[in-house]
């Protein structure tokens, strides 16, 4: 039985199709019909391991309609349908495809990664931007807590991301998770390429994952505080070579006394 | 002619009388008419018909445990099912005669 382990992974989207279908069914008869379903189709797999659900018995949308004109359930046809509806139901089509196939496994292969990067992005974004600088001698706990901030995050992004094929509200979750994550990225970005403009005289809310040991030393010897050490440009002549700006250039001496 | 609007009208009879030759699961009633020369049958509308049937009260149902995998669900005739499928029988050889007449000029006065 080579297609056991994904047997759910196939016959989901059948349900699901089912379920949109047959909204408009009270809640009893549309569990029946569902789980009823499921184990008719469950049998098929057994029975056909060596071809996928879908070249057996067509399309989940195409199946669908079928079995609910077959029931004699066609009171809720395509006129009836929102445009919301006719989207997922294009996009479903879309997805039916066959030449789909791949880009779905890749990126149902590729899922992790971003799922782990939206987190990550996110927990940058918000060690940005609401731990900003503060006393230089806390500085290592805030780093710590930045640090801890964007593991926690990957994490808990991690986890919706597996929970997003459960229900419709993990889903929802996970999509609110997962724009959140494009809107940091490109946030981080945009950040990012705005400091390497040497000019750049920028917001206090330099990260403080760059501020190095040495930093806080220059800080503390010339008495100025992390704002006027990035806003003054006391970062850059630290770091950047006057030839050539975008040359990260590592200080080896300190600045005498303040 | 489309085929599959034809098979509409006589799904119900077909399965009928497949359960009547033996109880059969869903996928296999769906191959037993493929077999008997229904090639173009889908499983949806055999899996709808299965339900409507016994929704209808036609057909009762039991479930085979089986050692490949999931249970079956064995779809049988009962009484009413029985009646219903030699009625369908009755309709169908008259249907077909009429139709004979109609297209082949076979029948009463042919």
């Amino acid at each position: 039985m080579m297609n056991k382990a994904p047997a759910m992974d196939q016959i989901q989207p059948y349900i699901e199709a089912l379920e949109t279908r047959l909204r408009n069914l009270p809640d009893e008869d549309r569990t029946d019909l569902m789980s009823d379903l499921e184990s008719h189709l469950r049998e098929i797999i057994v029975d056909e391991s060596d071809t996928s659900l879908a070249e057996r018995i067509g399309p989940p949308h195409v199946y669908v309609d079928e079995l609910a004109a077959s029931i004699g359930l066609d009171e809720d046809g395509p006129s009836t349908r929102s445009l919301a509806e006719a989207i997922s139901d294009s996009l479903r089509r879309f997805s039916n495809h066959a030449n789909a196939e791949k880009v779905r496994r890749l990126w149902t292969e590729m899922r992790p990664a971003w799922w782990t990067l939206r987190g990550f992005a996110i927990g940058l974004f918000l060690s940005w931007n609401y731990l900003g600088p503060g006393d230089p001698d806390l500085l290592w706990i805030m780093q710590f807590v930045s640090g801890a901030l964007v593991i926690v995050l990957i994490g808990v992004s991690m986890r919706i991301g597996r929970n997003q094929d459960r229900s419709r509200n993990w889903k929802w979750v996970s999509v609110a998770v997962s724009i959140a994550g494009v809107l940091a990225s490109i946030s981080f970005i945009a950040n990012i390429s705005a400091r390497m403009d040497p000019n750049y005289q920028g917001q206090n809310s330099f990260p403080y994952g760059l501020i190095t040991q040495e930093d806080v030393e220059f800080m503390q010897h010339s008495g100025i505080t992390p704002e006027e050490f990035f806003e003054q440009g006391f970062f850059y002549e630290q770091r950047w070579s006057q030839e050539d700006g975008m040359l990260p250039m590592i200080t080896t001496s300190l600045p005498s006394g303040g | 002619m489309d085929t599959t609007q034809l098979l509409k009208g006589v799904l119900e009879p077909s399965v009928l009388a497949v359960l009547d030759e033996e109880d059969g699961y869903g996928y296999e009633v769906v191959r037993r008419l493929r077999t008997k020369g229904l090639v173009d049958v889908g499983d949806a509308s055999v899996y709808g018909t299965l339900r409507r049937l016994f929704q209808g009260g036609h057909l009762s149902s039991y479930v085979v445990p089986s050692d490949e995998g999931p249970n079956r669900k064995y779809y049988a005739l009962n009484k009413s099912g029985r009646k219903e499928l030699e009625a369908s029988r009755k309709q169908w050889n008259e249907f077909s005669e009429t139709l004979d007449g109609l297209l082949n000029g076979v029948g009463e006065d042919g």
